[in-house]
């Protein structure tokens, strides 16, 4: 597979594309930091026009609109998101991705905390949802021009839509020119506008990213939102330190007691549990939320009562005959196509489709445990 | 970037990680960023990694410690958990990650990982098999390795 691609460089410092300086070892020519990292790209052959050249290192071509639309609705950042999303409509082209600042004073960290990550869940499965509906649309359009046509139509353009993503941030920038290209067709309605820009592996690397880069990828869902209600509030008696913050409990003070009786600020563990139904220190599980994407689990696995059994040590949490099982990521036959390496997740993926719960405690508790 | 808005836990880790490191790991954060740390980690004794001095990269997400650091080694190895990028394959760096967990427990499981590698559950797929058709073979390979780019220099 890595014959395949082209290199390309990432400074994650400066968040742009460079070409790197290779002395002893490899260098961002603006700020001299060697947090450049590869960045892969999937040179099927509908792309073969595309190479390192047509980067542009350090053009100022317009930053595509979408990029950061896709980006706010996915990261949940600061207040601009939301207007992002109702300006889409008027294409205005300038806004550059700028919501990676923190923009929140210390005090009201948690709640904002709390709600920016439920918001991000929500927005999560929407913009995939979104995503995975605009590429059956692309699959079909290309399938019914032909994959002859449709590489013309590339070259016709003769636009290569770059999709730059910092792992570490987040930041998407779709580089390509959106002003033009609408020479084509039939379809002239938003779908088509969007997928036009994000046909080629640009598209698997973002949806690739952007699942990854979802906390909500991995691990248990969100806890069930009654199982967290349920969380007895208990007074600290002894000298504890909540696990989550690393702060001292004060004597006296309240704190959210888990089944499992693992004690943490509330402030701390609410915002886990509406990633995570996990306790953060053995991992015992409580019930885990039916929300978010929602899959069959018995269709889409095929094998509950396996999976159940392999779980074995599964807390008590189960009054109502629910239980969270792990699932197939839904959007996985979305990279199915991907040309680009999906090596970042092999285990993760791997794991997955194991129990949750078995042998969750395999491999860290040593390190957990050094605290 | 967003050292105002830096996270206590954060800055309490970072203190612990400067003035109790654990042994055959160096962690220091960037004066620029104070999410990004700049980390060296000692090949473990009776690994092939033995002798080399790895340098790795680690990044604290916006999110952390609600979701994993971002980890890289940066220095070339040769591990069949180890892509060729540097990144690695570490279940408590993805669906394992736990808040609980610190940015000193997830280097010293990356030091644990190089005294174990694990080709059945690789990143590296050629160095896998390799692993698994020779293992003998591939020991050498990583000393060599580690000669060549982890000797500290």
């Amino acid at each position: 597979m890595d014959e395949a691609m082209v290199s390309r460089y990432w400074c994650h410092m400066c968040s742009q594309i460079v070409n790197p300086l290779i002395e002893v070892e490899m260098k961002c020519p603006f700020c001299q930091s060697g947090f450049v990292e590869e960045m892969y790209t999937a040179t099927g052959e509908n792309h073969e026009t595309e190479t390192e050249t047509d980067i542009g290192l350090g053009s100022d071509r317009a930053l595509s609109l979408w990029a950061p639309i896709l980006l706010s609705m996915m990261g949940g950042g600061g207040d601009g998101t939301r207007h992002r999303l109702s300006r889409r409509e008027s294409g205005g082209g300038d806004e550059e991705e700028e919501n990676e600042e923190p923009q929140r004073g210390e005090s009201e960290q948690d709640g904002e905390l709390e709600s920016i990550l439920r918001r991000r869940r929500r927005n999560s499965a929407a913009i995939l949802q979104l995503l995975h509906s605009l590429r059956s649309w692309i699959m079909s359009e290309i399938e019914n021009s032909g994959n002859e046509s449709e590489r013309e139509r590339e070259r016709d353009h003769n636009q290569e839509r770059v999709i730059l993503i910092n792992p570490f941030n987040q930041a998407i920038i779709l580089q390509g020119s959106i002003g033009q290209s609408q020479s084509q067709n039939q379809n002239q309605s938003i779908p088509g506008t969007l997928g036009d820009y994000l046909v080629g592996p640009g598209l698997e690397l973002l949806l690739q990213h952007l699942a990854e880069n979802d906390p909500n990828r991995y691990g248990t869902p969100p806890a069930k939102k009654e199982a967290v209600e349920a969380m007895p509030t208990v007074t600290i008696g002894e000298n504890l330190q909540c696990s989550v913050c690393l702060e001292d409990f004060e004597i006296g003070s309240g704190a959210k007691e888990m089944p499992c009786k693992h004690k943490f600020h509330e402030g701390c563990i609410l915002p886990w549990l509406e990633l995570h139904s996990s306790c953060p220190v053995c991992r015992c599980q409580i019930p885990g939320a039916e929300d978010g994407p929602k899959v069959d689990v018995e269709d889409a696995s095929g094998n509950r009562t396996d999976s159940n059994a392999a779980g074995g040590e599964r807390g008590e949490g189960d009054e109502n005959g629910r239980s969270w099982l792990p699932i197939p990521w839904p959007f996985s036959g979305l990279f199915s196509l991907s040309g680009t390496p999906n090596v970042g997740n092999s285990l993760s993926s791997a794991s997955e489709s194991a129990t949750s719960a078995s042998g969750a405690n395999n491999n860290n508790n040593n390190s957990a445990d050094e605290n | 970037m967003a050292n105002s808005n830096l996270p206590r836990r954060i800055i309490k880790e970072t203190q612990r990680l400067l003035s109790e490191p654990a042994p055959g790991i160096s962690a220091s954060p960037s004066e620029e960023n104070m999410r990004y740390f700049n980390v060296m980690i000692l090949g473990p004794t009776q690994s092939p990694y033995e002798g080399g001095v790895f340098k790795l990269e680690l990044f604290l997400p916006e999110e952390y410690p609600m979701a994993a650091p971002k980890v890289r080694f940066l220095t070339k190895i040769y591990h069949p958990n180890i892509d060729k990028l540097g990144r690695i394959c570490l279940d408590i760096l993805k669906d394992k990650w736990s808040p609980a967990l610190q940015i000193r427990t997830v280097l010293l499981s990356i030091q644990a990982l190089l005294s174990a590698p694990n080709p059945d559950d690789p990143l590296s797929e050629n160095i896998a098999k390799h692993w698994k058709a020779n293992e003998a073979e591939a020991v050498e390979t990583a000393k060599e390795w580690t000669n060549l780019y982890a000797s500290g220099a």
